[in-house]
């Protein structure tokens, strides 16, 4: 039976509405409630206002289930001095166990690419620090944007693990290209097009694929119950539901 | 007993308990890539590890994409293929409107066709009481038929239809808070769980609809993946018997109305 490591779920508070777990006390027996052994979480309310350089709400909510939360924080344009210099940004991540950064370029009002992001992009590819890219934040069914800059920064910085996150269920033809010429991305599965898991699996592997529920955006049954049915070997399923989360901050060094 | 939850979570074929999604498209599509998408087997094969026993089908860019005809021949063809697990729907639009009602004609021509779908996307506006509509729906009352929607946008006119049409079965084809009240009004209308993917949205549901008998699984397949139907229900708040009954049972209760149906067309299902 699956496990997973949902690379999505935001935290602690939100003031748009949306219903964030405040507590881990609240959060874990949902989490078991849907297998959810392991999650990649944000505070919410801090990315909603822009604070890119407090992260104590976040760690103090990890500690308290370390085993089963791990921390991740936003990231702004180096050159706007909003997060700490690339270089102490870095040390802070590593040395707090900080598994991995966010951007949302479309929230955020910036964009995702080399020139904005270089300084700290190159860094977080030394020492192998996932970055999540929320590509937007409007419901999935819409058109995505910012393609281009997503395939300038994985070829600029090759070697550094991108996750595509909210990509849009009719995004195809800018998700599969991607998936062809850029290695180091991975995509989430909101792209729920049907056959695409196995389709993903069968021309660039099951390791390109990760589980992230983005709750309480959405239910985490949906992408649950699509990697438990899909047509994957048993080994592939584990992988997509867990292992490759798992890889990703574990590679972490 | 067991239950669609311990089910879900292990991968494990819906058997048990009938399961019929009412929303299915099928065919290729302008705006995005879905791989494989007139692969009629890998869509079985899907259907098989669930233990879906069928989908209604109407057509990709339904109403907005190359002519009616040509869509539904492409649903009719995979029906034919596979008349126990596919019953098509006539997708009709309002681009061809003095075509729609011998396009239906032309449909009820295939023993199973199980009503007619209509969109509202890049098609003129109308209502359930536009003109061209009126034959169509005059005949899917008389056989006791479905009329799915993408959604019912005038309020005034859907009540009016589900008086002058008691016989036949509307369906709004994607979950809709607001239109739930009417489940409790018209014995003849039904919500379609579609696009349900809020957190425990079936719950609300349920509540707004006051009960789970005028709800049914729909999930876009194969547009989307069967998991954006019962993935959301699997995991809710709501009764084994309620999930139970918005999986299949209450969409049976459609079928059972036309002279057609059999049990044994629940394909799956080894205890119906």
């Amino acid at each position: 039976m699956p496990q997973f490591f949902d690379a999505d779920i935001a935290v602690i508070g939100s003031g748009r509405g949306l219903d964030c777990f405040e507590t881990p006390v609240t959060m874990i027996p949902w989490m078991d409630h849907y297998h959810i052994s392991r999650a990649l979480v944000y505070d919410r309310g801090a990315m909603e206002c822009g604070q890119f350089r407090d992260f104590s709400r976040i760690l103090k909510f990890c500690r308290e289930a370390p085993d089963r939360l791990f921390p991740t924080v936003p990231i702004a344009p180096p050159a706007t001095g909003e997060n700490p210099p690339p270089d102490e940004m870095v040390e802070i991540l590593l040395a707090e166990g900080i598994k991995g950064v966010r951007v949302w370029p479309e929230f955020q009002a910036c964009d995702f690419d080399p020139f904005n992001f270089g300084d700290l992009l190159g860094k977080l590819q030394v020492h192998q620090i996932p970055v999540f890219v929320h590509i937007s934040e409007v419901h999935s069914w819409t058109y995505r944007t910012g393609w281009k800059n997503l395939a300038e920064t994985a070829r600029a910085f090759p070697e550094l693990p991108l996750v595509l996150l909210w990509s849009g269920m009719r995004n195809g033809r800018h998700v599969f290209p991607l998936l062809d010429q850029c290695p180091n991305i991975r995509f989430d599965l909101t792209c729920v097009t049907g056959g695409f898991i196995e389709f993903v699996a069968e021309r660039w592997g099951a390791g390109r694929l990760i589980t992230a529920s983005h709750y309480p955006f959405w239910d985490p049954g949906i992408f649950q119950a699509w990697v438990n049915y899909s047509g994957l070997s048993e080994a592939d399923r584990m992988r997509v539901a867990e292992g490759n989360v798992a890889r990703l901050v574990e590679d972490i060094r | 007993m067991k239950t669609i939850y311990d089910a879900v979570v292990r991968g494990a074929p819906l058997d048990f308990t009938p399961y019929i999604d009412v929303h299915g498209h099928f065919g290729t599509w302008i705006e995005t890539a879905v791989p494989a998408a007139l692969d009629a087997g890998r869509l079985i094969a899907e259907m098989d590890r669930w233990g879906c026993d069928q989908v209604w089908m109407t057509a990709s860019e339904p109403g907005f994409g190359a002519l009616m005809r040509d869509k539904n021949d492409v649903v009719l063809g995979l029906a034919q293929t596979h008349p126990d697990r596919i019953l098509p729907y006539c997708t009709l639009s309002s681009n061809e409107p003095d075509l729609c009602l011998t396009e239906f004609q032309r449909c009820l021509e295939y023993p199973r066709c199980v009503g007619v779908k209509m969109h509202r996307y890049d098609q003129p506006a109308y209502t359930l009481k536009s003109g061209f509509i009126q034959p169509v729906l005059e005949i899917l009352n008389e056989r006791r038929m479905v009329y799915m929607n993408h959604a019912y946008l005038n309020l005034a006119d859907l009540e009016w239809a589900l008086s002058r049409y008691p016989d036949m079965t509307f369906i709004n084809g994607h979950m809709d808070y607001k239109m739930m009240e009417l489940t409790g009004r018209f014995s003849n209308y039904y919500v379609c769980t579609c696009a349900a993917q809020a957190p425990n949205a079936m719950a609300g549901a349920v509540e707004r609809a006051r009960g789970s008998e005028k709800l049914l699984v729909g999930s876009d397949f194969n547009l989307f993946c069967l998991a954006f139907g019962p993935g959301m229900l699997a995991y809710s708040s709501i009764s084994e018997e309620d999930q139970r009954n918005i999986l299949g049972r209450n969409a049976i209760r459609i079928l059972e109305r036309q002279p057609w149906w059999s049990p044994a067309l629940l394909r799956c299902t080894k205890c119906p």
